[in-house]
């Protein structure tokens, strides 16, 4: 939709890039403690180390189809949608392929907490969305300053990177299975 | 799929030529203010400073346990108690010394020294009178330039050290400046990158974050091997009886940050003080060269690999040339700043090349 995206363009003005800064806050409500509630990796924490979670907190603000980030650009940190929705795409012999549609408090980019290899997939906003991102380099403070909150959290990450491995695994071995199938048909 | 991409439509030279305008009128309000802004620029200086070495303590106290507030309000008391220490004990002796020193320096003549210098030299070892076969004259109107130059240099420290910053400024808005730069630095850091756009957000914390880590470690390990210097110099001095033992080990200690050519600088003034108050001169010199040699070579050997290389990754030559621009552009104070500004400018230029390229933005 090349008009639209003309028009998107005019409103943009100038530079472009300061468009999101300019949008409203798109938040229902000032604190993001309900947010980081619903988070597996934040969840059933004390209050006290959830303020020091919050304090990691950086809000941002995407406009529609903006590209949060894209594939093979450094990782620095993970998401987690306030608002809005995110489409996660992975790119497949130049095809791109729609890996997942995420909503309000789901999260992704954590795999950028661990380590500084390049993004996998590239994550769009669909519809104006507000997210949190937790840096890696805020995360490696906090960890150092709190040992023990560092460790809950890095054993929580541990786990939902090992979920969602597992997960994938099963999903390539069912698609494997399908394929076996269907040649053999 | 709705890509956000404005290279189509807006020209990039407008945009770039904009930029490039607002940085040079930026630059050139900062000139015209600077003279009035100077003072403040010194206050937040050293509270930067500080906030950078108490930062590892302030950490270390919360693994153990303490809150941050409580850690922070304990190295804010330490800060305080410092500043009154050193205007209490510290600087009155200082100022005393490098009076004495002055006036002990204008009553001596040093063609006189020197040529007697030279003669003990070639009686006790003939050969190196090969070497020292100057003039007298000549050679003793060169000291007496190095000397003229080393009382300006002293009396002009103290004027500005009493005037730059005066003690009210330092032991008021230092503290609480860096009590805050402590607290609320990163909070206020946040507040910052809210106006940094999406497309260039992770970039730019990244690139905060490099500074951040790499200048608190060069400010740290430089101060620490400039404390471990003085520690080293100034009992060396004091045992063998050389008078004004604390301002020649403190001279020591302060020209050792200089890289290279600090410990240079700082060998010529020492050794004519030596020369002047110790007899007989030969030993004092020869004392001077074997405490100021033994000080490098446990610096090159043990500190500066130690502390300074994991800091800073500056090529050695790089940090010759900065250090002789820096002292070009702004005398002794820029010979210092040189090597933190310089590998502050290449984490900017070299990174954010690379960052740009990374993140796809050029």
């Amino acid at each position: 939709m090349p008009n639209q995206e003309r028009r998107d363009h005019k409103k943009q003005g100038f530079f472009p890039e300061w468009f999101s800064l300019r949008q409203k806050d798109l938040s229902k409500h000032d604190d993001k403690m309900h947010v980081i509630g619903e988070v597996l990796l934040f969840k059933d924490l004390r209050r006290r180390d959830r303020r020091e979670v919050v304090n990691l907190f950086h809000v941002r603000n995407f406009a529609r189809g903006e590209i949060i980030f894209e594939t093979g650009t450094p990782g620095m940190g993970m998401y987690i949608i306030v608002e809005g929705s995110v489409r996660i795409e992975g790119s497949e012999e130049s095809n791109n392929i729609v890996l997942a549609e995420l909503d309000e408090a789901d999260f992704f980019g954590e795999m950028s907490l661990i380590d500084e290899t390049p993004r996998s997939a590239t994550a769009t906003a669909i519809v104006p969305t507000q997210a949190i991102v937790i840096f890696r380099t805020n995360l490696r403070d906090l960890m150092n300053r709190k040992p023990k909150l560092g460790l809950i959290l890095l054993r929580r990450l541990a786990s939902i990177i090992a979920y969602r491995l597992r997960e994938a695994n099963r999903q390539l071995s069912e698609s494997r299975l399908k394929e076996k199938k269907n040649g053999k048909n | 799929m709705v890509k956000t991409n404005t290279r189509k439509y807006i020209n990039p030279l407008y945009r770039r030529l904009f930029l490039l305008i607002l940085a040079l009128v930026s630059l050139y309000v900062f000139i015209l203010i600077y003279p009035h802004i100077s003072d403040l620029i010194v206050v937040g200086v050293i509270a930067l400073v500080l906030t950078y070495v108490f930062r590892p303590g302030v950490e270390a106290m919360e693994r153990m346990g303490v809150s941050r507030t409580a850690a922070i309000s304990g190295f804010f008391v330490l800060t305080i108690g410092l500043i009154v220490l050193l205007f209490q004990y510290l600087v009155p002796v200082l100022i005393h010394e490098v009076g004495l020193m002055t006036t002990k320096l204008n009553e001596v003549d040093f063609t006189e020294l020197y040529r007697k210098t030279v003669e003990q030299i070639n009686l006790k070892v003939p050969v190196i009178g090969n070497f020292t076969d100057l003039d007298p004259d000549s050679a003793g109107a060169f000291i007496e330039n190095t000397k003229l130059a080393i009382i300006g240099f002293l009396q002009k420290s103290i004027t500005l050290a009493a005037g730059a910053v005066n003690f009210i400024a330092l032991t008021t808005v230092v503290p609480f400046l860096t009590f805050f730069l402590l607290k609320d630095g990163p909070a206020f850091t946040k507040k910052v990158l809210e106006n940094v756009p999406n497309r260039f957000f992770e970039m730019t914390m990244s690139l905060a974050h490099r500074i951040d880590i790499q200048l608190g470690a060069y400010i740290r390990s430089i101060l620490l091997e400039s404390l471990i210097i003085f520690s080293l110099t100034w009992p060396a001095f004091a045992m063998l009886g050389m008078k004004f033992a604390l301002v020649l080990g403190m001279l020591n200690g302060l020209l050792n940050m200089i890289p290279f050519i600090g410990p240079i600088i700082a060998a010529v003034p020492i050794a004519i003080v030596v020369a002047a108050t110790y007899t007989p001169t030969v030993w004092g010199l020869a004392w001077v060269g074997i405490i100021l040699l033994s000080a490098q070579i446990i610096d090159n050997i043990l500190l500066k690999p130690l502390l300074i290389s994991r800091s800073v990754k500056v090529n050695p030559a790089m940090v010759l040339i900065v250090v002789l621009i820096g002292g070009r552009l702004a005398g002794a104070i820029g010979m210092f700043m040189a090597v933190p500004v310089f590998s502050v400018m290449q984490v900017v230029v070299v990174d954010l090349y690379s960052h740009l390229k990374s993140y796809r933005i050029i």
